[in-house]
């Protein structure tokens, strides 16, 4: 598995939302021999990804599975990685522990990740997603999406976009519950 | 004697300074406007699972002071102190005092978004019993009564945050809904 260090087009806004793009054309043109059509819908093929874990809408994945991660650290990079398994542990899964399981266990089903580098914030694309310009393209217009994280007052909101971040509904949207205040940064 | 910040305070935490998830912690006329809400619902057929009401203020100062001195946001030093929480921020030096509170950062789970400069909160209206966290699920359409005791027909629709219907209902009986955060309902909306 290889990391893909991102020659970023970052939109650079305070809540962290990423854009990777610009991968060189010798590097698109391997991963596009990995792309495959995809009929599962996209609610059941992303997912929010915290440490090694992701939450995803998805109770029949198996393990082994292929998982591409945006990550949305400070450092934006493409990540590979596989399902390991149903994630039990708050020692894997931060968003297992005590103050915040219940909820999040009601909308998400959480699966442990081998990824091939550290991802604290991220979300995840499972299979072989469609790679442009060093972003993911979900939709098949040939141009990435934006994936977002921002804060809300009492979790993380993650979303990816067709378009421009926070304007109009987004492609997909995840929440992963923290259990404690925050001040939100999400635009409003 | 004080005892010294690290992970010796997450378990600490979890034993002394645990967040409610029972209605009674809240305070009134909050807690009986929550228990009037809840009840409507479950007359009505949904299933109301509540999962924080009070949370701790102890719990806020040690989530919040850690996470801003391992980020570096501020020197140990510069840490208030909190009554019935004997802890010792300061280690003697900027490293030894940030590897400590980073042990209490990962310990606790805190997230640590790039580029953030909002720690955890020292005060909400969880931390005041103002608020409470729930998952509000039924099936279909159901007919729930209002304060003023007049059934509304309100359809179930995954985004609780979208569902204006039962926003509208809660606030009839003084609890209202944050858009932003699914489970979370308050005294203010905030």
């Amino acid at each position: 598995m290889v990391t893909r260090t991102l020659l970023v087009l970052v939109i650079a806004v305070s809540c962290g939302c990423r854009s990777p793009q610009n991968v060189p054309a010798a590097q698109k043109t391997s991963v596009a021999s990995s792309m495959t059509a995809n009929s599962t819908p996209l609610e059941m093929r992303v997912g929010w990804v915290t440490g090694s874990c992701v939450g995803i809408a998805n109770n029949a994945l198996m393990a082994g599975s292929p998982i591409t991660v945006v990550s949305l650290d400070e450092k934006s990079s493409i990540v590979e990685g596989r399902i390991v398994g149903r994630a039990t542990s708050d020692a894997t899964c931060p968003a297992l522990l005590q103050d915040r399981r219940k909820l999040n266990e009601a909308k998400w089903s959480f699966y442990e990740l081998k990824l091939s580098a550290a991802v604290d914030l991220g979300i995840g694309v499972m299979g072989n997603p469609t790679l442009v310009q060093g972003g993911i393209d979900l939709t098949g217009d040939g141009l990435p999406e934006n994936f977002t994280q921002c804060l809300t007052s009492e979790g993380v909101s993650f979303r990816v976009w067709a378009g421009t971040p926070y304007q109009g509904k987004p492609l997909w949207s995840g929440y992963y519950y923290l259990g404690y205040d925050v001040q939100s940064n999400c635009p409003s | 004697m004080a005892t010294g910040s690290g992970i010796f305070w997450v378990t600490w935490a979890n034993a002394n300074a645990q967040n409610s998830s029972r209605i009674e912690d809240l305070v009134e006329p909050f807690r009986s406007d929550a228990t009037a809400f809840i009840a409507a619902l479950g007359l009505a057929g949904a299933k109301v699972d509540v999962t924080a009401t009070k949370r701790s203020a102890r719990r806020a100062y040690l989530f919040h002071w850690s996470w801003m001195i391992a980020l570096g946001k501020c020197k140990a030093s510069e840490a208030t102190s909190m009554p019935g929480v004997d802890i010792l921020w300061d280690h003697g030096n900027d490293s030894a005092s940030q590897q400590a509170a980073q042990e209490m950062v990962a310990g606790f789970g805190l997230a640590v978004p790039p580029r953030s400069i909002n720690p955890p909160a020292l005060t909400s209206n969880h931390i005041t019993g103002l608020a409470i966290d729930m998952d509000i699920t039924w099936t279909g359409t159901i007919n729930v009564k209002g304060k003023d005791a007049k059934d509304v027909a309100i359809t179930f629709i995954p985004d609780v945050n979208a569902n204006t219907r039962l926003h509208a209902v809660g606030a009839s009986y003084g609890i209202r809904k944050l858009a932003t955060d699914a489970p979370h309902w308050s005294h203010d909306g905030h």
